[in-house]
């Protein structure tokens, strides 16, 4: 084993040594992980307030919510495309659940509903995506304004409050100790690893982001996968909504404002490239542990909020950055 | 003897570029034959017609006796027309063993991929190619005969009545070349028919029985191989003759 490939890849003409190209992978997820705790060790240390259980709840639960988008991004990712709507998609999911529950309709009902909705708006992207052959960069950017401002006129730009309290203690509560939103990223990664990892759409995933073309040329059902991908990103998005909604006792359009770019974040961190076919579904989780963990400390260590969007600026284009040389090495 | 494949009257246009005209080819269960044409002579053009990447602007294709529309590779695959594409099309990200079994993935409890049984396969494949590729190793980073082998073990994966192959000895090394034209024959001896397209006049020579020569989107020669002498091939490339 080369150890030299850990570092650079493999070398230019040598075989790939699939060995160290999971090591590689999984050394990445072990440094976000110590990054994340090198965090809370300091966070411990500096401020009185972050090692208590409500404030580390608090870190989980935020970090709960962009894990579940992040995974959506992360299945889009890897088909070399981009979902920019998903933030606008978690506000609109938000109005919906809050305006069916306001109008009396049971729980499941209005929930269901909106994660049909989800994968609704998942469809129209995709649609225009395969069919009209609109860059995903634009079509889901379109998505990200067309969905805010539906959000806004169903509403009349209004939050809707007045949500049952069974609904409202959901996101509060927990089964053995666990958080109840812990459960749901857990119930969402389960599935997306399977997915991902032991069946033909998972390997259709990466084949269309690995080599578009090719894929064609191998009968990969290339249009049904890219439905499939932008339908489970909106999906996950709605479900998102539904949470937050339940966690504010508000359904608002600007819930989730620029959540796209936390999931995006999230999702690089965590080792997914932005040129396609690489990814998991542990790296979007640990992404998002390290988003809400900087977030919470800045707002312990009175730095001003609107630093963590600069931040987050920075973290994507510096991690995009390196992805791309690993790509130009290549 | 059996015909598999005849074309008829092949048009083909991309807005005012003919790169088909009026092309007519027949072959035979069995047979080989070797397609040979200079650089947009249209011949690529032809295989992705038979593939079903592109639909012929007018013309019939009959397939194993009945008339076909391949609309897709999917439809060319299911009739039984496999490709080894110049370009291979193959995905660098994914394993040996993920690209030969792409979109027929072998499955298990009706979902799950069949991990076990895809490489298993894949390296009984790759060896009898004489391939040093693993079945567990990621493409990026394999050598052109590496990546070759896993195009044409692909082709092993169902029982063809045609194989096309476009260019298959021209990234690969010296010593692979034999290899790759035994694997020809043995297809030959299983009844399988070959279109073989290559630019290599001795690889034609070896393993043809028949040689078709394309110059600007028309046949210019349709001949058995012992009537044939590579000056004349050659010429026909060229355009020094016209026609044979």
């Amino acid at each position: 084993m080369d150890l030299m490939e850990l570092f650079t890849g493999p070398r230019k003409g040598a075989v790939a040594d699939p060995r160290v190209a999971r090591l590689r992978m999984y050394l990445n997820n072990l440094a976000v992980f110590f990054l994340v705790c090198a965090m809370w060790i300091t966070l411990s240390l500096v401020t009185s307030t972050f090692a208590t259980t409500g404030n580390i709840t608090n870190v989980l639960r935020q970090s709960s919510l962009w894990s579940i988008i992040a995974i959506g991004q992360t299945v889009v990712l890897i088909t070399a495309g981009i979902d920019l709507s998903i933030g606008s998609v978690v506000g609109l999911s938000s109005c919906i659940v809050a305006l069916m529950l306001n109008k009396g309709y049971p729980i499941s009902v209005s929930c269901v509903f909106t994660c049909l909705c989800g994968l609704g708006v998942g469809a129209v992207h995709a649609f225009g995506i395969t069919k009209g052959k609109l860059p995903p960069f634009i079509m889901t950017l379109a998505g990200l304004t067309t969905w805010f401002g539906v959000g806004l006129l169903i509403t009349g730009a209004m939050p809707i409050g007045n949500l049952p309290a069974d609904f409202k203690n959901f996101s509060r509560g927990d089964v053995l100790g666990i958080p109840n939103l812990f459960l749901c990223v857990i119930g969402v990664m389960i599935p997306t690893y399977i997915i991902l990892n032991h069946t033909r759409l998972g390997n259709h995933l990466y084949s269309i982001g690995s080599n578009r073309p090719g894929a064609e040329l191998n009968a990969v059902p290339v249009t049904r996968t890219i439905f499939f991908a932008y339908m489970y990103s909106s999906l996950l998005a709605s479900i998102v909504g539904i949470l937050v909604a339940a966690r504010l006792s508000l359904g608002i359009a600007s819930n989730g404002f620029t959540w796209e770019l936390q999931a995006v974040a999230s999702s690089v961190i965590g080792g997914t490239s932005l040129f396609g076919a690489v990814g998991g579904v542990f790296g979007p989780v640990l992404g998002a542990t390290v988003l809400s963990t900087i977030n919470n400390g800045a707002n312990l260590l009175n730095v001003q909020p609107y630093w963590q969007r600069i931040l987050t600026g920075v973290i994507i284009v510096t991690v995009v950055f390196f992805d791309q040389l690993k790509k130009r090495g290549k | 003897m059996t015909e598999i494949v005849n074309l008829s009257n092949i048009y083909k246009s991309f807005g005012a570029v003919q790169a088909l005209i009026d092309f007519n080819l027949s072959i035979n269960e069995g047979e080989i034959v070797g397609l040979m044409g200079d650089n947009g002579a249209g011949k690529s053009t032809l295989l992705k017609i038979l593939a079903g990447n592109f639909l012929p602007t007018s013309g019939n294709i009959n397939f194993n006796g009945e008339d076909v529309v391949f609309n897709n590779p999917k439809d060319a695959r299911k009739a039984g027309v496999e490709v080894v594409y110049q370009d291979l099309a193959l995905c660098d990200h994914l394993t040996a063993a993920k690209n030969i079994y792409l979109s027929r993935e072998a499955k298990r409890f009706g979902f799950l991929l069949d991990h076990k049984k895809m490489n298993e396969t894949s390296q009984k494949l790759l060896d009898e190619l004489n391939s040093s590729a693993r079945p567990g190793d990621v493409v990026t980073g394999m050598s052109g005969g590496q990546r070759q082998a896993i195009a044409i073990a692909r082709t092993r994966l169902s029982e063809p009545k045609i194989v096309l192959m476009d260019e298959p000895t021209a990234a690969v090394s010296v010593a692979q070349v034999p290899v790759i034209l035994d694997y020809i024959r043995s297809l030959k001896k299983q009844n399988h028919s070959v279109l073989l397209i290559s630019h290599r006049l001795p690889d034609i020579m070896e393993v043809c029985d028949r040689i078709a020569v394309m110059r600007l989107g028309e046949k210019v020669c349709d001949k058995n191989k012992s009537d044939c002498n590579p000056e004349e091939i050659t010429g026909l490339i060229t355009g020094a003759i016209k026609s044979a």
